[in-house]
């Protein structure tokens, strides 16, 4: 059996030799792309029995004598009979079916046997005979059972499958995929073939391992791929194609027969062979239009709706209209939007529309953006359909909604949002068509949400900006407040001070009273103390007021361009670090060599931008003393904040420096950008400071201003001013 | 402290009158501008403390202006809980005290000036 000499080359055994290989392919593919689904599972049980066939009955080609084509039939005949049943467990597991009705292990069992029977007796395949092709098995007399559990389980599969494809209770890819599969038994049928050409006298090619090319390429990618193109439109290309490409080569040899001009009969081939082409395509573009109108149509419309997104302002509007349009125009159950809270890093619905059921939406609970199905969405760059989505994740997201499409919006490379769309209300399922637009549609979406949200950030920094406008009222009250403040506060001076002078009256009225007994001196120094810590308290009390109001009003009133000393903005801004930061900042600020030089400016701008830099430089030494304090606690920090003023002929260069925290590379770039913040929120940290600093040198001074800072090692800011000419 | 001076005290809140009173040997109070102006008419003073804000009628900047034009050798210290100080050194004023008052400075102040 296994020498050489008992086979020879047979040019009819490469192909279904090389169809196993293919099938064997297709397995391992399959294999690597198994989800744990049943589906899957009966698929590649199923291919197994096909190549034990394919290779079984390639050697029998192969072989040159009877007696081992016939042991070659019976190893493929292992195959073949396993073929059926499993073809059926792979439907019932295909269109959801959980548990395989018990009578489909009658089908096994009965193919247990007829592999028995088959392998001992020639009941089944009663030898084997030579044809042009090879030897080919006989069939037997029992083998008239064997065809018909292949006819019945075959047409069961096609009825199940047909069952299904109008099962609307099923989601739409499910469906599409069913299609698939029918298609793909319905080709499968012809595959009679082969056991009809086991009965003698029937001189019939078994061609059909070439149907099992088409059966497991369009059911693999029903499996495997989803976006593919729409199966009816493949069938209805492929009919036309083959009916007109009938017509225009059967008219020549039509009248080649009839009328014997072969010449005639040529050229009319060679013009119907160049004008074809161009009809096929006319004809093709006219059937397609017919079958999509109606996609066509809505498409339209979002794409329109698309352009004229980015003419949208407000946020809410736009999501409003974006949710009312898609399930409008593409006609659909529902279409809700998730969009990214950076702050709470999850999620969550911010826009929907319904048919019904809104308090699921209106109740959704936030999807995590650390979630393996934002991680899944985040991998594929495009629309998908829910049906994409593998086993694994789709156990880990609880919608209460059933998806057809998933959108998801990117910015930046991260997911800056998804739009989830039910399923279309005539069933029909998404087409690669749709998921292009949706495509375009998304990043259309995804720009003009960038653009609604750089606006409405733009108008916030602009009111901090402008808050000054609002301070001018705390301004115009300062007067009055610290007036009335200041002469409630001078009653604790006056009896701090009517204490001390009353007592130091006593004390020399009374000196020996005093001097002798030592409880009662003790009293008086007690008093003493009384009036200092009083004193003292008031004073500290003014301060933080008139650091508070002394601001608010340099804020309020100057307004105007002007010459002043740097050093009064200076002191100003200190005294409200003290106050924000309950500090005794004596020591820390350093603006010795500022003396009583000018600049030119706007006083409260100015103001305002020395005292950010100050706060930031205060607030990174802050953060160098718990960083030194953790990493190097022998090292003594003595935070420091320098503050220069170079005075040149045409401009005036200011220098706030601190030796704090610095900034890391990473974060240079976004210093000036607006909501950027390396404090974390509790500190008060907003992010607009630098923003608001930069926009006040630069808009309203014609100045500039740069960073020189390294990390670990402080920064340096420098703003310059230019001199009025 | 030489308690050898004549003091006008110009002051409406009667509590810090009566403190105030505490450091001149001859004492006078107003406690509004009419009163003030009319005492200055016909007594010279050494010192005089003076509020700014002395209710409605006259005010302490108009007493200032006053008593800077009449007799500008008497002393004026502003006792002021408004921030008003550039403006009343410039009108002539001798010394600004802010209120609340902080009871050294004002030591220091009533040592130099009377």
């Amino acid at each position: 059996m296994f020498s050489l000499s008992n086979y020879f080359f047979n040019i009819y055994a490469i192909p279904p030799l090389i169809t196993a290989f293919f099938v064997i392919f297709i397995t391992i593919k399959m294999l690597a792309n198994w989800d744990r689904s049943d589906a899957i599972k009966y698929f590649v049980l199923f291919c197994c029995s096909l190549i034990l066939w394919l290779l079984g009955f390639s050697m029998m080609y192969f072989s040159a004598n009877p007696d081992i084509a016939f042991f070659w039939a019976r190893v493929g005949f292992l195959g073949v009979t396993f073929i059926p049943v499993l073809a059926l467990m792979f439907v019932y597991a295909q269109v959801g079916t959980k548990k395989i009705k018990s009578s489909i292990w009658y089908f096994v069992a009965f193919a247990v046997v007829c592999l028995i029977i088959n392998w001992s007796t020639t009941l089944i395949y009663n030898g084997v005979k030579l044809h042009f092709w090879g030897y080919y098995p006989i069939a037997g007399k029992l083998y008239i059972i064997f065809l018909l559990m292949f006819v019945v389980l075959f047409s069961m599969c096609s009825f199940i499958l047909f069952k299904s494809a109008f099962n609307y209770s099923l989601p739409a890819a499910q469906r599409r995929q069913i299609v698939y599969v029918f298609t793909a038994f319905t080709i499968c049928l012809l595959g009679v073939v082969d056991y009809i050409a086991k009965y003698e006298g029937i001189e019939l090619y078994p061609f059909g391992y070439i149907l099992i090319v088409f059966f497991i390429t369009l059911i693999s990618f029903a499996i495997i791929k989803y976006n593919l193109l729409d199966v009816e439109l493949v069938l209805a290309r492929t009919g036309l194609y083959l009916l007109l490409y009938t017509i225009l080569f059967g008219i020549p040899v039509l009248i080649g027969v009839k009328t014997g001009n072969w010449k005639l009969a040529t050229f009319i081939a060679v013009i119907f062979a160049s004008i074809g082409t161009m009809v096929f395509n006319g004809i093709q573009k006219k059937t397609e239009n017919l079958m999509l109108a109606e996609q066509r149509s809505y498409q339209n419309i979002l794409l329109q709706a698309a352009a004229g997104m980015m003419q949208r302002h407000d946020l809410k509007k736009l999501l409003k209209i974006v949710v009312h349009l898609v399930k409008r125009s593409v006609k659909i159950k529902f279409a809700a939007i998730y969009l990214l809270d950076d702050d709470a890093k999850e999620y969550r619905i911010v826009s929907f529309r319904a048919d019904d059921r809104q308090h699921i939406f209106k109740n959704a609970p936030p999807v995590f953006s650390d979630s393996p199905f934002v991680e899944f969405t985040k991998s594929k760059e495009m629309p998908f359909v829910y049906e994409e989505i593998p086993e694994a994740v789709k156990k880990k997201i609880h919608f209460d909604f059933r998806i057809g499409l998933i959108v998801p919006t990117f910015a930046l490379k991260e997911v800056n949002g998804f739009l989830l769309l039910g399923e279309k209300n005539n069933h029909k399922p998404y087409s690669k068509d749709d998921i292009n637009i949706f495509n375009i549609l998304a990043s259309q979406t995804a720009m003009a949400i960038e653009n609604c949200m750089f606006i409405e950030e733009f108008k916030k920094a602009q009111e901090k900006v402008f808050s000054a406008e609002k301070l001018a009222s705390i301004g115009g009250l300062a007067e009055g407040v610290a007036h009335q403040i200041n002469n409630r506060l001078n009653h604790f001076s006056v009896i701090a001070g009517e204490m001390y002078y009353e007592l130091e009256e006593f004390k020399n009225k009374m000196t020996p009273l005093v001097s002798d007994q030592k409880t009662f001196s003790e009293s008086i120094k007690y008093f003493y103390d009384l009036s200092h810590s009083l004193s003292d308290n008031v004073k500290r009390t003014s301060a933080i007021i008139k650091g508070i109001l002394n601001y608010a009003r340099v804020e309020a009133s100057e307004t105007q361009y002007k010459e002043f000393e740097l050093k009064e903005v200076v002191e100003l801004s200190i005294d409200l670090l003290k106050v924000k930061h309950h500090i005794k900042a004596e020591s820390l600020v350093d603006y010795s060599s500022v003396g009583n030089k000018t600049i030119f400016g706007i006083k409260s701008l100015i103001m305002e931008s020395v005292y950010n830099l100050v706060d930031n430089g205060y607030e990174a030494t802050l953060e160098m003393k718990d960083y030194v304090s953790k990493h190097n606690p022998s090292i003594k920090y003595n935070p420091k904040i320098t503050i220069i003023l170079n005075d040149n002929p045409d401009s005036s260069e200011i220098i706030v420096a601190d030796n704090g925290i610095g900034i890391k590379p990473e974060n240079f770039k976004k210093t000036f950008a607006p909501f950027f913040t390396t404090k974390s929120s509790y500190k008060s940290g907003s992010g607009i400071g630098m923003y608001v600093v930069k926009r006040m040198i630069e808009e309203m001074h014609k100045g500039s201003i740069w960073i020189e800072s390294e990390y670990l090692q402080g920064t340096k800011i420098y703003i310059n001013l230019p001199k009025p000419s | 402290m030489t308690k050898a001076k004549k003091v006008l005290i110009v002051e409406d809140d009667i509590f810090m009158r009566r403190f105030l009173t505490r450091f001149g040997v001859e004492n006078d109070v107003a406690k509004d501008g009419e009163t003030a102006l009319e005492l200055l008419k016909d007594n010279s003073y050494d010192c005089v403390f003076l509020d700014l804000n002395l209710g409605t009628g006259i005010s302490g900047f108009e007493v200032l202006k006053n008593i800077k034009s009449d007799k500008p050798k008497t002393a004026v210290i502003i006792i002021s809980g408004s921030d008003a100080k550039d403006e009343t050194i410039s009108m002539g004023a001798d010394y600004f005290l802010a209120k609340p008052i902080d009871l050294i400075e004002l030591k220091q102040v009533v040592e130099h000036y009377l």
